[in-house]
C-alpha cells in the first residue's frame, strides 16, 4: 500500500510564467509543512487518494522525510492501517464527501483494538478548510478525543503549468447540483482573496454564470470599501469568472488534440497520466507512470496539436534528432564539435521524450484509427452542426444496444440534448429505456439528475439558444486546417470552444457591448469595474499590460486551454490576452458525467 | 518650599544604602472600622485592593452587630469597594488573582471567585478528595492556587477560567509542614507549579505534578517563607529564629541572618528583590533584613504587608505607606551632598528660578554630563509621588535641555504622558499607588482592565484615548455594566450604547449582548446583536439564548456553511421533525446544505424531508438507491415497491413508475433463473440477462422474456448476435440471418466472424451488405480483392476504389486497386 512517491517528481519549473507562480507553490506547501510539524518527532503520513498527486506537485518526499520526520506514506483507503511501530500519524484528507473521515475514523477505531498498543497521536488535515459535519462525524464515532488536533489546509491553486493553476479538487458538480455549491464558492473566494494579497487586488472583473455571480457576491463583500477604491492595479488586471453551464457542450465533444487526447483516453490526474504498456516493441507490456508538462519540452511542442498531425511530426522530430546526433557529420573541425556537444543535452532530452511520445502515440492512435472512433467523430459534428436529427438518435441508438462505453453513450446523450434543445419526448422515452435496459436500472438516478441540471431533457418551448449561439459566434469552421491552422476550431476537427469562442467575441466588443452574446447564454453577467468611471477603465484598457485570470469554476478541458493558447499566440503578446487559466481541475466529458450522475451513490 | 527642600527627611541609612517609608494615604475608613490585629486580611500586589474578614483562628470578642463575619474588599485608599455578610461556610484562606480577583476558598475545597465588587464570578470544587480530607491551608498565586488538605496531600489548579483540580505527587509527609509556599509557574524551570514544603526535619521538598524532590538542608525546620517578585530567591525564617535566604535553585546559600527572635514572624515579605521584612507578634515594629545588616521600622498601627516589584506596601489602621529602597536616579539628585551631574542641574534649575547668576555657573561646571543629567531629572520625575517634586524634577530637566543643541523630547515627553496617567490613578479615589516601576511592569493594557474592573470606565477610556491604546474592551465592558444597571427600556439602552459606541472600531456587540441576556433581558440582547459584525461571534449566541430561527437566519446572511450547519444541525436536535422543517422550508441555502447533509448522513430526514414538500419523485429517487445497499432482495424489493408508490403519485413520472416497475418485475423474474440455473442473474441488466441466457442457449425462454419486456427486435439481435459470435456459433449465426430479414443489416454478422476470425463465414454475409461503400471495403478486409472491385464496377462507381486504395497497405492489393481504377479510366 505504501505509496512511493519518489519515482515521480518532476512539477513544472515555473521559470518563465507571468506571475510568480513558485511563491504560490511555496505558500501551499508551506501551509502544508506547518500542519505535518503540529506532531513533533517521527510519524507516519496517511494521504486521501485523491491527494497524493497533487501534494507529489508540492513537495519531494525526500524532503518530506529529512525534514519533517515522515517514515511512510500511506494511501488512505477502507483498510489502511497504520504500521505498529508508529506513534505519531497525521491523516490528510478531503472534505467533500464523508467518506474520506470514515476511513480515518476506521484507522483510529482499528488502532484502539485489542491488544492495544502504544498510544497513537493523529492530527487529521483537512483539506481545504475544518469541515464542521466531518468533525461531527469524528464525534458522533466517538474518535474526537484521540485526535490531538485538526488544522485546516488549504492548498490553494496549484501550478500545473506555467499558465494552468487547478484547485486540484472535484467539483464539477456545484454549479450543476446547488447543494454543492456554497463550499466551492467559499473555496475560491478565499482563493482569490490570498491571490490579491499576492499579486495585488483585481481592478476590474468580469464573468458569466450562476456560480461565477455567487463567487463575485461573496468576492465583493470580503472586500473591505477601502480595499475597493486602491488605484494602483496589481499584476492581474483583469479576472474573467466562467461558470461551466455556460458551456457544457464543449467538454461533451471528444477532444481531438494530443492533450486533449491523452485525457480522454488515459485519464490524467494533476499531469500525472498511466499509460498503459504496449505490446508491439518487442512483447513488453510493462505500463508507465510520467507527468506532462512543459519541463518536457517535445511535449510543450506537441501538446496542442491536432492528433492527426502528430505521427508525422513525431517522425520528423526522430529524422532530424538522428541527424543531429550523428557524430560524423559534425566532427569536420573543433569549432563544430563545440557546437555539438553544446547541443548534445538538449538532443538527449528529446531523444527520451520522443521514446515516451512515441509509445503514447501509438497507442491513441490504436484507438483514434479505429472505424468507431471515427464514426463517434462524425456523428458529434453532425449534432454539433445540428445535421439529421434523427441519424443523430439512430447512432446513438445503436451504440446503447451494441453496449458502447456508458459515459461515452451519456456524454452523446447529452451533447444531443443540449444542442437540440432536448430531445423530441417519443426519442427521449426511448432513449431512457434502451439505456436503463442495457446498463441497468440502477442509472436511473443519473437521467434523473442530468435532467434536472438540464443536460439531458424533453424538448419543451424555448428557442434553441445553441443554434443563436452556433451562428453569432461561429462555433463550426469545416474548413480549417488540422494541420496548419488558422482557427481554434482545430482542437475539435471544425468546432470552436464555446467558451473560448465567447472570450474571443468579447477581446473585440468589450464584455459590456458583447450583450447580444451574453443574454443566451445562462446565469448573470458580471461587469465590474474598481474605478466606475468609464474613462479611467478606458485608460486602463489601453494600458492593458497586466495579466487575465481566466478562472473556469468548474472545471475546464485541455482542448479549451489549447485553444486559448492559439488565440493568445494569433494575437501576439501585450494585446490583452497575457492570460492564466485557474480551475477547479483538468477535465473531461467522461468526468463531468460521472460527477454528474453515476458517482452520486 | 518646604517640602522641596527636604525629600531626604523620610530615608534611612541601611550600609550604604538609602531606603524610605513614605504615607501615600490616610485611610478613609472611619476609625476602627478595620483593624488589622483582629482580621484576616490579604491585599492584592501592583496598588491592588485589600480584602479583610473577621479572623476565625484567632479568639475574640464579638461586638454587637457583628455577629456575623462579614467579608470587605477596600481600595488601599481604604475606600470601601464591596462587603457582604460572609456566609458560605468556613474560610481557610484568601488571595489575589493578577486580575484582581478575589479567591476564597472554604474548608470542604469549595472555591469562590468575587469581583471587587462583591459579585459572584465563579464557584467550583478542588473535587472529592478535597472535600473528604478537608483543606487545611491555601496558597494562591496570580493565576492559580494550590491547597493543602489534612491529608498532608497537595491538589492545584492552574486554569482559573476552566478550573479542573489535579493533585501533585504525594510529599509522603508523616508531620504537617512547618510552612510552605508555592512559587508562580512563570518563574520556575519547568513552568509547572511547584510548591517548597519545609518538613520538621529540616529539609524543603519541591513538589510538583511529577514528583517530588528533597532539598537536603538542615537548616530548618523552618517556620515561615517568602519568594522574592521574581521567584529567584526564597526567605526563610527558622524555628531558632534564623533567617535564611536561598536562590530557589537551592544550589548554595545566600546569606543568614540571626534575629535571636524565639517567635515566628506573623508576616513575612520581600521588600523588591533585595530586602526582606518581618512583622514578629507582639511588637511594634517591622524588621527589615538587607545584605545581612537591618533596620527597623517603628509601627503605630496594626498593619498588613504586601510585597511589591520594588518595595512594599503597608497598609495599617490609619494609613498606606510605601516602604522602598531609594531609587538610583532619586538618590544622586537628593542624596546630601552629592556632587552628581544630576544634583548639580537640579541645583543649577533652582538657582535659575531664584535668578542667581550660580546657575549659569552649574551648568557650566557639567556640560558634557549633560545629557545624563537630563535623563536623571526625568527618571527621579518617575519615581516621585508628590506632584511638586515631580514639577521640579521635571523643571529641571527641562532647563537642562535648552542647552542641549540635540536631544530628543521623546523621554520628556513620555514620562509626561505616564506621570499624568500615574497621578491619576494614584488619586485616593481611584486608589491605586502604582510606582513607576510597577507600572511599567504591569503595562498600561493591564491596568486599563483593572480600572475597568473597578467599573472606572470614564477614567479607562480617557487613558486610552490619551496613550493611544484600543478602547473597544472598556466600551465593552462599560456597556456590559450598563445593561446590567440600567431600569430604562430596552430600546433606549440598545440606542444609546449603540451611539455611544459607533466611533470605536471592533467592539464586540455580541459580548454585551451576552451579558445583557445572562442578565435576563433577551429582548435588549437581540437588539444589540444585530449589531454585532461578526456572524461567528453572533449565531452560536444566538443559539444558546433560543433564539434559533434568528440564529439560522443570520447564519444564511453570513453565507460562512460552518455556521449555516451549527444552526441547523441544533434545530433538528431541539425541534420536532415537523417544526425543524417548517422553519428550514422557506431558506433555500439551508434547506440545499440539509439535502447535501442528509444525502451523506441521514437518508431517513431526507426521505421526510421531500414527503414533507409533497415532491413524491425525490422520495422516490432516495428509496431507490436505498434498494441497492440492501443486500438481501426482499428487503429490496420492499424499498422498489416504495419507490414505485411515491413515483405513481404525479403523472409527470410516469417513466419513473413504469421503469421501476418493469425493474421489481424483472428482479423477481431474475431470482426464479438464479434458482433454476445456479447462475448469478439478479443485478444484471435487461440487455445482460437476455445475453446470458443466449449464451446458456435458451433461447426459448430469452424469446420469452425479450416479449414479456418488449425489447425491440433491434437490440435483440444484437444480443444474439454477440452470445452467438462469443460461442463461435456459426451455425446458429447462420439460422439467425435466415430467421428473416436482419432488422440490422448484415455488417453485424460479418463482424461477428471477423471477430472469430473466419472469413469464410465472412463471405457468406458480406454480399447481404446494402451500402456498396461498406460491402466493397469488407470484401478488401476478407482478401477478396477481386469482389471488391467487382462492387465498384457494378456500381459504376470508380470512387469506391480511390477510397478502397487507403485502407490497404497490402502490395498485391494496391496494385490490383491501381490497375482497376486504370481499366475505370480507359472506359
Amino acid at each position: 500500500l505504501s505509496y512511493n512517491m519518489s519515482t515521480v517528481n518532476g512539477a513544472c519549473s515555473l521559470s518563465t510564467s507571468l506571475l510568480d507562480l513558485h511563491s504560490l507553490r511555496q505558500v501551499a506547501w508551506k501551509s502544508l509543512a506547518g500542519a505535518i510539524d503540529e506532531l513533533p518527532g517521527r510519524k507516519c503520513l496517511v494521504i486521501d487518494n485523491t491527494l497524493l498527486r497533487p501534494l507529489n506537485l508540492l513537495t519531494d518526499p525526500n524532503e518530506l522525510r529529512a525534514s519533517h520526520g515522515v517514515q511512510t506514506i500511506l494511501a488512505l483507503s477502507d483498510d489502511t492501517v497504520v504500521p505498529s511501530d508508529v506513534q505519531n500519524a497525521v491523516h490528510v484528507i478531503r472534505t467533500q464527501t464523508a467518506q474520506s473521515t470514515r476511513q480515518v475514523v476506521q484507522i483510529i477505531k482499528r488502532q484502539l483494538e485489542p491488544p492495544a498498543g502504544p498510544l497513537v497521536r493523529h492530527v487529521v488535515v483537512m483539506v481545504p478548510s475544518v469541515d464542521f459535519l466531518c468533525e461531527q462525524i469524528l464525534e458522533e464515532e466517538g474518535v474526537y478525543g484521540y485526535v490531538s488536533k485538526i488544522v485546516g489546509v488549504d492548498l490553494g491553486l496549484i501550478p500545473l503549468e506555467e499558465d494552468v493553476l487547478s484547485l486540484e479538487c472535484d467539483v464539477l458538480r456545484p454549479s450543476l447540483l446547488d447543494q454543492d455549491s456554497v463550499p466551492h464558492v467559499e473555496h475560491v473566494v478565499s482563493v482569490l482573496h490570498q491571490l490579491q494579497a499576492m499579486y495585488g487586488p483585481i481592478p476590474h472583473i468580469v464573468g458569466k454564470g450562476a456560480s461565477a455571480k455567487m463567487v463575485f457576491d461573496s468576492l465583493m463583500a470580503g472586500t473591505h470599501a477601502t480595499d475597493k477604491r486602491v488605484s494602483t492595479p496589481g499584476q492581474i488586471t483583469r479576472l474573467i469568472l466562467l461558470s461551466r453551464d455556460i458551456d457544457l457542450v464543449t467538454p461533451l465533444c471528444t477532444q481531438l488534440t494530443y492533450a486533449g487526447l491523452i485525457d480522454e483516453t488515459f485519464s490524467s490526474d494533476a499531469s500525472f497520466v498511466d499509460i498503459p504498456g504496449s505490446q508491439e516493441d518487442g512483447g513488453e507490456l510493462r505500463g508507465s507512470r510520467v507527468i506532462l508538462n512543459s519541463n518536457d519540452k517535445l511535449f510543450q511542442e506537441v501538446r496542442d496539436m491536432n492528433f492527426a498531425t502528430l505521427p508525422s511530426v513525431l517522425n520528423q522530430q526522430a529524422r532530424s534528432l538522428s541527424e543531429g546526433l550523428d557524430v560524423s557529420q559534425h566532427t569536420g573541425n573543433l569549432k563544430q564539435l563545440a557546437q555539438f556537444v553544446s547541443k548534445l543535452g538538449t538532443m538527449t532530452h528529446y531523444k527520451e521524450r520522443l521514446a515516451t511520445h512515441t509509445s503514447i502515440c501509438s497507442n491513441i492512435a490504436g484507438i483514434a484509427s479505429s472505424d468507431a472512433f471515427h464514426q463517434r467523430i462524425q456523428h458529434e459534428q453532425n449534432i454539433l452542426c445540428g445535421r439529421d436529427e434523427e441519424e443523430a438518435f439512430a447512432y446513438i441508438e445503436s451504440s446503447i444496444v451494441r453496449g458502447a462505453v456508458m459515459l461515452r453513450v451519456l456524454r452523446l446523450m447529452c451533447l444531443a440534448s443540449l444542442t437540440q434543445n432536448g430531445l423530441k419526448a417519443k426519442w427521449y422515452d426511448q432513449l431512457r429505456r434502451s439505456f436503463l435496459h442495457t446498463y441497468g436500472f440502477e442509472h436511473i438516478s443519473t437521467l434523473i439528475n442530468l435532467e434536472r441540471i438540464g443536460l439531458f431533457k424533453k424538448r419543451d418551448e424555448g428557442r434553441n439558444a445553441f443554434n443563436a449561439l452556433r451562428k453569432s459566434l461561429s462555433l463550426i469552421n469545416e474548413k480549417v486546417d488540422d494541420r496548419a491552422p488558422d482557427d481554434m476550431a482545430y482542437v475539435y476537427s471544425g468546432y470552436a470552444p464555446l467558451s473560448v469562442r465567447l472570450l474571443q467575441h468579447t477581446m473585440k466588443t468589450g464584455w459590456a457591448k458583447a450583450e447580444d452574446v451574453l443574454s443566451l447564454l445562462p446565469g448573470p453577467t458580471i461587469n465590474y469595474d474598481i474605478s466606475g468611471n468609464p474613462s479611467d477603465r478606458a485608460r486602463m484598457l489601453a494600458s492593458n499590460s497586466g495579466v487575465t485570470l481566466i478562472f473556469f469554476l468548474e472545471g475546464v478541458t485541455q482542448a479549451e486551454i489549447a485553444a486559448l493558447r492559439f488565440l493568445r499566440k494569433s494575437v501576439g503578446k501585450g494585446a490583452g490576452l497575457d492570460f492564466i487559466v485557474a480551475t477547479s481541475k483538468i477535465v473531461t466529458g467522461d468526468t463531468l458525467m460521472a460527477s454528474a450522475g453515476a458517482e452520486r451513490k | 518650599m518646604d517640602y522641596v527642600s527636604l525629600p531626604t527627611a523620610d530615608w534611612h541609612q541601611v550600609v550604604n544604602r538609602y531606603y524610605r517609608k513614605r504615607e501615600v494615604y490616610s485611610m478613609g475608613w472611619a476609625p476602627g472600622e478595620v483593624d488589622f490585629s483582629k482580621l484576616m486580611a490579604v491585599a492584592a500586589p501592583y496598588g491592588g485592593p485589600v480584602a479583610v474578614t473577621r479572623d476565625e483562628k484567632t479568639i475574640q470578642a464579638v461586638t454587637s452587630g457583628q455577629l456575623r463575619p462579614t467579608l470587605a474588599m477596600y481600595s488601599s485608599s481604604g475606600t470601601l469597594l464591596s462587603s457582604f455578610i460572609w456566609d458560605k461556610g468556613r474560610l481557610v484562606g484568601m488571595g489575589w488573582t493578577e486580575n484582581e480577583r478575589l479567591i476564597c476558598v472554604l474548608e470542604d475545597g469549595t472555591v469562590l471567585i468575587y469581583s471587587v465588587f462583591g459579585e459572584l464570578i465563579l464557584q467550583f470544587s478542588m473535587g472529592r478528595d478535597c472535600k473528604e480530607q478537608q483543606v487545611m491551608d491555601v496558597q494562591v498565586w496570580s493565576t492559580g492556587l494550590v491547597v493543602l488538605t489534612h491529608a498532608r496531600q497537595f491538589y492545584v489548579v492552574t486554569d482559573l477560567e476552566n478550573p479542573r483540580p489535579r493533585p501533585l505527587a504525594d510529599p509522603g509527609l508523616d508531620e504537617n509542614p512547618t510552612s510552605w509556599i508555592v512559587i508562580d509557574p512563570l518563574y520556575t524551570p519547568s513552568n509547572a507549579v511547584e510548591v517548597f514544603v519545609a518538613t520538621t526535619s529540616g529539609t524543603i521538598l519541591v513538589v510538583h505534578q511529577q514528583g517530588v524532590n528533597d532539598c537536603v538542608l538542615n537548616q530548618g525546620p523552618f517556620t515561615k517563607m517568602a519568594v522574592s517578585p521574581t521567584g529567584k530567591f526564597l526567605a526563610c525564617f527558622t524555628s531558632t529564629g534564623d533567617l535564611w535566604v536561598y536562590p530557589t535553585d537551592f544550589r548554595s546559600e545566600l546569606y543568614r541572618f540571626p534575629t535571636q527572635s524565639t517567635l515566628t514572624p506573623t508576616q513575612m515579605a520581600w521588600c523588591g528583590s533585595d530586602s526582606i521584612v518581618m512583622l514578629f507578634p507582639k511588637t511594634e515594629y517591622l524588621l527589615m533584613v538587607t545584605n545581612g545588616d537591618w533596620v527597623r521600622f517603628a509601627l503605630d498601627d496594626p498593619v498588613c504587608i504586601v510585597g511589591e516589584v520594588d518595595g512594599l506596601r503597608i497598609l495599617s489602621n490609619s494609613t498606606c505607606e510605601f516602604l522602598q529602597r531609594v531609587p538610583d536616579a532619586v538618590e544622586e539628585i537628593f542624596a546630601v551632598g552629592s556632587t552628581a551631574p544630576a544634583a548639580t542641574l537640579y541645583d543649577a534649575a533652582e538657582h535659575f528660578e531664584r535668578k542667581s547668576s550660580k546657575a549659569d555657573e552649574h551648568i557650566r561646571s557639567i556640560k558634557t554630563e549633560l545629557p545624563a543629567a537630563v535623563s536623571q531629572c526625568i527618571a527621579a520625575a518617575g519615581h516621585e509621588f508628590s506632584y511638586p517634586l515631580q514639577r521640579q524634577l521635571l523643571k529641571a530637566a527641562s532647563f537642562g535641555k535648552c542647552f542641549l543643541e540635540f536631544h530628543s523630547p521623546k523621554e520628556f515627553v513620555e514620562m509626561c504622558k505616564t506621570l499624568r496617567v500615574l497621578n491619576a490613578v494614584r488619586h485616593y479615589e481611584i486608589g491605586i499607588p502604582l510606582t513607576y516601576e510597577q507600572y511599567k511592569q504591569l503595562t498600561p493594557q493591564i491596568l486599563v482592565d483593572r480600572l475597568v474592573n473597578r467599573h472606572q470606565h470614564l477614567l479607562a477610556w480617557r487613558i486610552c484615548d490619551y496613550l493611544e491604546l484600543k478602547a473597544d474592551k472598556v466600551m465593552v465592558h462599560w456597556a456590559s455594566t450598563k445593561v446590567k444597571q440600567s431600569d430604562t427600556d430596552d430600546r433606549e439602552i440598545a440606542q444609546m450604547i449603540v451611539q455611544k459606541l459607533e466611533k470605536v472600531s471592533g467592539v464586540s456587540y455580541a459580548e454585551i449582548a451576552s451579558a445583557a441576556y445572562k442578565f435576563g433581558r433577551p429582548k435588549l440582547a437581540t437588539m444589540l446583536l444585530d449589531y454585532e459584525p461578526r456572524a461567528g461571534d453572533q449565531v452560536p449566541l444566538l443559539i444558546s439564548m433560543n433564539e434559533d430561527e434568528l440564529a439560522l437566519s443570520k447564519a444564511i446572511e453570513s453565507g460562512d456553511t460552518d455556521l449555516m450547519y451549527l444552526a441547523l444541525l441544533y434545530l433538528k436536535r431541539t425541534h420536532q421533525q415537523r417544526d425543524f422543517l417548517r422553519i428550514v422550508h422557506d431558506k433555500p441555502v439551508a434547506m440545499d446544505l440539509l439535502i447535501a447533509y442528509c444525502r451523506q448522513q441521514d437518508t431517513e430526514l431526507l426521505k421526510d424531508l421531500f414527503y414533507f414538500f409533497n415532491q413524491p419523485e425525490e422520495t422516490a429517487a432516495v428509496a431507490a438507491l436505498e434498494s441497492y445497499q440492501e443486500r438481501d432482495l426482499d428487503s429490496r424489493l420492499k424499498r422498489m415497491h416504495a419507490a414505485l408508490k411515491d413515483y405513481s403519485e404525479n403523472k409527470e413520472f410516469q417513466f419513473q413508475a413504469r421503469q421501476t416497475e418493469e425493474q421489481i418485475k424483472l428482479l423477481l423474474l431474475q431470482r426464479e433463473l438464479e434458482a433454476s440455473y445456479n447462475e448469478k442473474y439478479v443485478d444484471l441488466s435487461l440487455s445482460d440477462t437476455l445475453y446470458r441466457l443466449c449464451l446458456a442457449g435458451e433461447s426459448k425462454r430469452a424469446t420469452k422474456l425479450r416479449t414479456e419486456f418488449k425489447v425491440p427486435d433491434k437490440r435483440f439481435w444484437w444480443i444474439r448476435i454477440k452470445s452467438l459470435s462469443e460461442t463461435r456459433d456459426w451455425d446458429g449465426i447462420e439460422k439467425l440471418s435466415k430467421e428473416k430479414k436482419s432488422p440490422i443489416g448484415y455488417e453485424p454478422f460479418v463482424e461477428a466472424c471477423l471477430d472469430g476470425r473466419n472469413t469464410q463465414e465472412a463471405m457468406k454475409y458480406i454480399p447481404k451488405i446494402v451500402a456498396p461503400d461498406k460491402r466493397a471495403e469488407y470484401y478488401l478486409m476478407v482478401g477478396a480483392v477481386r469482389e471488391a472491385v467487382d462492387v465498384a464496377l457494378k456500381e459504376k462507381d470508380p470512387d469506391i476504389i480511390m477510397r478502397l486504395r487507403t485502407k490497404t497497405t497490402n502490395r498485391d492489393h494496391l496494385a490490383f486497386l491501381e490497375s482497376a481504377l486504370d481499366q475505370f479510366q480507359k472506359r
